[in-house]
């Protein structure tokens, strides 16, 4: 199976939806879920193939230093399956919250898939920013895309000023890679860049951690995440910070294992410290604030924190604690966001004082409020405890305490925070105008899929074989460049 | 190294020390359970659904506490046992059980770190002596559980104001979490600071409850000193230093949740907690009061009562650790239990120094608390008559339980307890404010982390001229970084 099908159709339908709308309007809802179904159904073939044996496409029969390659190994496929979940998910509750209306907004969804897969899938430095900016421009729109209108479209402005200023960093980035190595491929630039001027290498690697930096949300230039996460509609949210975030993390990962280990590790120091100090500063902003959607959102920056500590490790226990708590944040934040939208539909207020009450009238919401709330918080033995744990454990083998101390903290705020939450839906107040209880049984069925997720991840390091097979996979693949180099370039 | 996979792991042949502790907590789980029947609860059904989930919850996670193999598996219970109490406390007082939480999530984070530490340094997790370059982290963490003097500021507001059945299970169980551990760990290097914080605690203790007027503040702060006498004897570094630490937790738990019980079934009967108003009503009931006077004897060690042998084998242990000066300090904070629990007894229960004003009746307690308390009172009396009948069920001490050698020093502090609260009675009435304790002083430390939080507040101004510019900065700073190699 060719990866290109898991990112050309999506990108089909993104130019087909348009033609729908002008010919064919009754059948538009119909033609979103076929072509989001078929976009599933190809990413998840793909994501299978690459995690039994590397694909490698290369694209118009170029072979790697003149064309594109296109590669899904085990971490790509990986991501693929987390793309595929969390894009379903959203198609699923969107469709039925906004129906095929606003075709639009799936032309968005469908053009942010094409370039997510892309992102995953392609073996090639430009060509990877080109998809980036594919995925940022769409991201911007989707933020502006809502009804709160005002708000969303200073957030989306705020979103592309800061991703612009990544983007730009990401260029200056490959420009000097190119200019000092005459490469763009990933597996040959590994091989290339050792022979690049150590200054130019250092200057590169600064300009394409400092992009991610900027486009992962990571404190201190975080400042676009919480607008842009928490103006959007829920969903959206859900998407962001569910998915899309974790695209940059992808991405650093994939570089950081075969750029930064080998030529550059004061990288991971830096990492590590900005991982302490997202940490830290995300969970006191989301315990200052006052709005449930923004409290979220900050609370997305300081758990991009726990994984850039794990890649900070720069070991393969701390890749894979930092692969666990992308999933594991996946799960929990997108059902968190979820669960808080169909409050705030059903109560009309993003605000957490007036928002009391609202878990008594909705018993299952507040249940897996909690839920949610907990693995993330990190009680155990809930996903988010483990994740928790495995990065105690890396972080101190590499020989720092200063990580365990700040995950302490950060049980502890967030603690505080999520409960002031919970204690607002479910304190009692007289007098209460009814609540919007219109039924969302997708809506519902996206909750239980995510409970589902999020338990399975929690079984996953309790059963001892599948999980020991699973870290010596990942971290071959994740920690090691040289089985990716191989499938490239051949032995 | 790849990472071990997770498992939660049970002792295949737990001892003695394991066994006795989770067959206390199973009997306290029981006991509160039924006494719960009769305390009532919430007349509002999903409070009254979450209390008993915490409460069983709370049963089974502490049961199994005891009888985990490693650190790992008894870190995960005790978190769980600590979530399942505060869902207890949640359905009573709603900022209590948030602080509780919170301050149990912080130790058992500590804990969770110092395991992940020796896990990296030996290799295994066996629950026992840790290297002493891990022991802060593993005394940091259950210190705060087994409210180790600094740490102890959650544990008077926590019981005092949680529903009664939680502060029964409270004092008589979750503290005891946090001093198994300690008894695991305690080893050579352990013994000066066990020793010294449990001087620290019982005198402290002490003292506090002298001077309370809220009947569970007053017992918060007596278990805190009886905490003391637990820690004094696992430092005593005598042999009996362990086994008397665990029969005197045992007890405790026995005793102290027949004590709580009964201020519980007080506030219920009077609505009031403060002994100063419930000296205005008639002296309780024969029943409440006999079950009440079990639990006071036994806590100030009166032969017969667990509470007496488990005072003379701390004795013992210290004796032969050399220690004659903590013995002193010891029966003077014997002297304390005494006295506050005079007070507690003539102002709580036998309606004294109400003065001329008519005094109210009391309306009759519930039966099924009553039995609960029946079936405590006879746990506590049990324990202490069986080893006077039956010598040699605690080898080493046989057929010296009754000798003068071992009554006078026991009978010293309550008699002078009795004399000097009889002599004085002014110094005791329960007519002043609470004394300050380190819980204000806890809550100043938070004023940093405000001020923190106020800069990082003013930081997010929304001027994106201002964002940018720390955009800026930030790159200057990873390339200044990087350059440097």
């Amino acid at each position: 199976m060719s990866p290109v099908l898991a990112i050309v159709t999506p990108l089909t339908a993104a130019v087909f939806l348009p033609l729908v709308s002008i010919w064919g309007k009754k059948h538009l809802s119909g033609t979103i879920a076929v072509l989001g179904f078929l976009s599933l159904a190809f990413t998840l073939v793909t994501a299978l193939g690459g995690w039994k044996s590397p694909l490698v496409e290369r694209v118009g029969g170029w072979s790697p230093d003149l064309g594109i390659v296109l590669v899904v190994d085990p971490l790509s496929s990986l991501f693929l399956l987390l793309g595929a979940t969390g894009f379903a998910l959203t198609f699923v509750g969107s469709l039925e919250k906004l129906g095929g209306g606003p075709w639009r907004y799936y032309t968005l969804l469908f053009l942010s898939w094409a370039s997510v897969n892309g992102i995953f899938s392609t073996g090639d430095l430009f060509n990877l920013y080109v998809f980036y900016e594919i995925f940022s421009v769409s991201a911007y729109l989707l933020v502006a895309f809502s009804s709160m209108a005002w708000q969303a479209v200073e957030a989306g402005f705020k979103y592309l000023l800061f991703g612009t200023v990544g983007a730009l960093f990401f260029l200056m980035g490959t420009a000097f890679t190119f200019i000092s190595t005459g490469a763009l491929n990933l597996a040959l630039l590994s091989e290339a860049l050792p022979k690049a001027p150590p200054a130019a290498v250092t200057v590169l690697s600064g300009c394409l951690i400092i992009a991610l930096m900027v486009k992962a949300g990571i404190f201190p230039a975080h400042f676009w995440l919480p607008d842009a996460h928490s103006s959007a509609q829920s969903a959206v949210s859900a998407l962001l910070s569910g998915v899309l975030v974790k695209v940059s993390l992808y991405v650093l990962l994939r570089l950081a294992s075969l750029f930064f280990l080998p030529l550059v590790p004061e990288t991971f120091p830096l990492l590590m410290t900005a991982g302490c100090l997202s940490l830290l500063a995300g969970h006191v902003m989301a315990w200052r604030q006052d709005d449930l959607k923004r409290l979220l959102a900050y609370s997305t920056v300081a758990q991009i924190g726990y994984v850039l500590i794990g890649i900070g490790c720069a070991s393969p226990a701390g890749f894979t604690a930092a692969l666990y708590q992308v999933f594991s944040h996946m799960g929990a934040k997108m059902g968190i966001f979820l669960t808080a939208g169909l409050l705030i539909d059903g109560a009309k207020t993003r605000k957490i004082d007036e928002l009391a009450g609202a878990g008594r009238c909705r018993p299952f919401l507040a249940v897996s409020f909690v839920f949610f709330a907990s693995a993330l918080v990190g009680l155990p033995p809930l996903n988010g405890f483990t994740s928790k744990w495995l990065l105690t454990l890396a972080s101190l083998e590499s020989g720092t305490a200063l990580p365990a101390l700040c995950l302490v903290a950060g049980t502890l705020i967030s603690a505080g925070y999520y409960l002031k939450v919970i204690r607002s839906l479910l304190s009692p107040v007289p007098g209460r105008a009814p609540l919007d209880r219109k039924a969302r049984p997708a809506a519902l069925g996206c909750l239980i899929c995510l409970i589902a997720l999020c338990l399975v991840l929690t079984a996953l390091p309790y059963m001892p074989e599948l999980w020991k097979g699973l870290t010596l996979r990942l971290s071959r693949t994740a920690w090691d460049p040289s089985a990716y180099i191989r499938t490239v370039i051949g032995p | 190294m790849t990472l071990s996979p997770l498992s939660l792991a049970l002792m295949p042949r737990p001892d003695g020390i394991s066994l006795s502790l989770s067959g206390l907590a199973l009997f306290m789980t029981l006991c509160t359970a039924l006494y719960t029947k009769g305390y009532g609860s919430s007349a509002h059904r999903p409070s009254r659904i979450l209390f008993s989930c915490g409460l069983w919850g709370f049963g089974l996670f502490a049961v199994l506490t005891p009888l985990a193999a490693d650190w790992f598996s008894m870190t995960v219970f005790m978190e769980l046992a600590s979530v399942a109490l505060f869902l207890m406390i949640f359905t009573g007082d709603r900022d209590t059980a948030v602080m509780y939480l919170l301050t149990q999530l912080a130790g058992a984070g500590f804990l969770l770190a110092g395991t992940a530490l020796l896990y990296l340094k030996t290799g295994q997790l066996e629950v026992g002596r840790v290297p002493s370059s891990l022991l802060p982290w593993f005394l940091l963490g259950l210190g705060i559980k087994a409210a180790l003097p600094g740490l102890h500021f959650w544990l008077p507001p926590t019981h005092s104001r949680a529903p009664t059945p939680a502060s029964v299970l409270l004092s008589g169980f979750a503290v005891k979490m946090g001093l198994y551990g300690l008894m695991r760990l305690s080893c050579p290097d352990t013994e000066r600071l066990f020793l010294f914080a449990g001087l620290v605690m019982a005198l402290y203790g002490a003292i506090q409850a002298l001077f309370q007027r809220d009947v569970k503040r007053l017992l918060a702060f007596s278990t805190i000193s009886q905490l003391g006498f637990v820690l004094a004897a696992l430092g005593s570094g005598g042999a009996g230093g362990v086994t008397a630490a665990l029969l005197y937790s045992t007890a405790h738990g026995l005793f102290k949740g027949l004590l709580f019980c009964s201020a519980g079934v007080l506030e219920k009967t009077c609505e009031t907690r403060d002994l100063s108003r419930l000296a205005f009503r008639q002296s309780a009931s024969p029943l409440l009061l006999g079950l009440f006077l079990a639990g006071a004897l036994a806590i100030t060690g009166f032969p017969g009562t667990s509470g007496f042998i488990v005072k003379a084998l701390v004795k013992t242990a210290l004796k032969e650790g050399h220690h004659a000066a903590a013995i002193r300090l010891l029966s003077l904070a014997g002297l304390g239990t005494t006295l506050y629990l005079c007070k507690m007894a003539y102002y709580g229960f036998l309606g004294g120094g109400g003065g001329p004003a008519p005094k109210t009746a009391r309306p009759a307690a519930d039966p099924r608390c009553l039995a609960a308390m029946a079936f405590l009172a006879a746990a506590t009396l049990l324990s202490g008559i069986l080893p006077l009948i039956l010598p040699g069920l605690l080898h080493g001490q046989a057929g010296s339980w009754l000798s003068p050698s071992q009554l006078i020093p026991a009978g010293l502090p309550i008699i002078g307890g009795l004399a000097a609260f009889v002599l004085v009675p002014s110094a005791f009435r329960p007519n002043r404010g609470d004394i300050p304790d380190l819980y204000s002083f806890f809550t100043l430390l938070g004023l940093p982390g405000r001020a923190v939080s106020d800069l990082l507040g003013k930081m997010h101004n929304g001027r994106i001229r201002m964002y940018l510019f720390v955009l800026l900065g930030l790159a200057l700073l990873v390339f200044f970084r990087l350059s440097l190699g």
